[in-house]
């Protein structure tokens, strides 16, 4: 009997991008059922090469039993591909930006942004099941007319860098910039992250109380823009040093976060939030902003700020997370258990068992 | 103290009390945020002043070029023309040395203008602000040479219909 064909499509693929770490989790647990593949229309690198397919290259809607399309933005040749599927369609939703967060500096981003969602709706009618990453993803998805929404993180790994061997030259070279430790952020470069509030946060807190600790930021640049502006902006803030890690290799990240002294989120809007987990995993304690899904996912493992926090009190937070030890202890505790219990749901497993019946 | 709710309470009790205690100045986060939206705006629009110098300066050039006009001496009523090549020749001095200082303040002009244009372009994160109050300055300072040479500009038309 033949095996089912279960593919998963992604616009972009790139090592240390979530999404695509976790349509690969999946990959690996529908195979061990099916045939699956990775496509993409672009590839990030020579791993993604040998990871992934190239998106012309996926076959015929007749070889297919049940395309995955993970989605997260638009793009024209996506939404052309999408339309000419034939086969069921499945949506793994990892939450869209609200393009007003970019309409004033990015109009064109902005509008990728809403082409993506413009693809939720035409989808809906061929979506024979949606998969969401948190109850907050699965609220916004409801919103463009879809029901039956299964919450399931797929792919998502908590300890997946644990196993990550460390990179001394990293943690030397850290080590001889940052004496006094660094406080440690993953996030792409954009706007919604609020890059510029991690480094006023960091400011602030050292001018206040002289803590001198530096900040990591590992992260691409997506937007050059933003980037020239955080840039500058961070020689304005003369009161903390900024190591910007850009794209980082797993082994590298996972060295940068276990080498801080804690993490740091400053984000207005995420689907997920797995880099805390990740951080929590590895017994850093985690600051962050509580916006979009963040408390959903963090739980009780962080110091959770309100959504509307600044950076005067996050610098507070900072410092009382490195200079008070009984809580920075019992946050490191609550984390690594918040951690595990993510992980103990194995989704991966139930992601791969909702496509393969879905595909039947 | 060990939940996130009491130590969030207590971080802004404490936030509290230093703004009281002036550590924390009034208005800093809006000061800070204010900061970084100048930066984005001069980075997303800083080729738009640039554009603006580069009309100032091509404005300034076509007004240079415009101050060239020769005076003409030629009359259409006989007997007239030595009267009007006298007044020509009389005018003509005076406009001469006015073109002359408009010409010089021009000149001086587009050299600040194409300095201030290589700035703006090596080094484009300079602040918006000191970057509009530049245009403007340069805008209301052509706009005076722009007034004066016109004047002269007519002045020398003037004459040379007149003759």
């Amino acid at each position: 009997m033949a095996r089912p064909v279960i593919h998963q499509v992604l616009i972009g693929a790139s090592e240390g991008d979530a999404i695509t770490q976790m349509a690969l989790a999946v990959r690996n647990e529908l195979r061990r059922f099916c045939d699956s593949d990775v496509y993409a229309l672009w590839r990030h690198g020579d791993v993604m090469r040998d990871e992934c397919r190239d998106l012309n290259e996926y076959p015929t809607s007749e070889s297919v039993d049940l395309t995955v399309y993970h989605s997260s933005i638009g793009w024209h040749e996506m939404t052309d591909f999408l339309k000419r599927r034939q086969e069921k369609i499945a949506i793994s939703y990892h939450n869209i930006t609200p393009s007003e967060m970019y309409v004033e500096f990015n109009p064109d981003f902005a509008a990728d942004l809403d082409l993506g969602r413009q693809d939720l709706v035409d989808l809906r009618e061929r979506t024979v099941i949606a998969v969401a990453d948190s109850e907050f993803n699965a609220r916004d998805l409801e919103t463009f007319g879809y029901q039956d929404i299964h919450v399931v993180p797929a792919g998502f790994i908590p300890s997946r860098l644990e196993g990550e061997p460390y990179d001394f030259e990293i943690l030397q070279q850290m080590s001889r910039r940052f004496p006094n430790g660094y406080v440690v952020a993953v996030g792409q470069i954009l706007p919604h992250k609020r890059i510029e509030q991690l480094i006023e946060s960091l400011h602030v807190m050292n001018s206040t109380y002289w803590g001198n600790i530096g900040l990591v930021i590992c992260g691409v640049a997506r937007q050059e823009m933003y980037r020239v502006a955080i840039s500058k902006f961070h020689q304005r803030c003369a009161m903390v040093d900024v190591h910007f890690a850009g794209q980082v290799t797993d082994q590298q990240l996972s060295t940068f976060i276990r080498g801080a002294r804690m993490y740091l989120g400053m984000s207005d809007h995420e689907g997920l939030s797995i880099p805390p987990i990740e951080a929590m995993s590895m017994g850093v304690p985690v600051v962050v902003k509580g916006a979009a899904a963040v408390p959903e996912t963090v739980g009780e493992g962080a110091l959770v700020l309100p959504a509307d926090a600044g950076p005067i009190l996050a610098a507070e937070a900072i410092h009382e997370v490195l200079n008070n030890d009984q809580f920075r202890w019992s946050l490191i505790h609550r984390g690594f258990q918040r951690a595990k219990e993510l992980e103990a749901r194995a989704p991966s497993s139930r992601t791969a068992e909702l496509l393969l019946a879905a595909a039947q | 103290m060990t939940t996130s709710t009491e130590i969030i309470a207590e971080l802004e009790r404490r936030v509290a009390q230093r703004r009281q205690e002036g550590k924390y100045p009034l208005g800093l986060e809006q000061q800070l945020e204010a900061e970084f939206k100048a930066i984005m705006d001069v980075v997303h629009r800083g080729s738009d002043v640039l554009e603006d110098v580069r009309q100032l300066l091509n404005r300034c050039k076509e007004e240079l070029a415009s101050l060239q006009n020769p005076v003409s001496v030629k009359s259409r009523i006989p007997g007239f023309g030595i009267v009007h090549w006298v007044i020509g020749k009389f005018v003509g001095r005076q406009t001469a040395a006015i073109t002359l200082r408009v010409r010089t303040t021009l000149e001086t002009q587009q050299d600040v203008l194409e300095l201030l244009l290589k700035q703006l372009e090596i080094q484009q994160g300079t602040d918006v602000r000191v970057l509009n109050q530049l245009s403007h300055a340069m805008q209301d300072r052509l706009m005076m040479i722009d007034a004066l040479a016109q004047s002269v500009i007519e002045l020398e038309r003037k004459v040379a219909k007149g003759s």
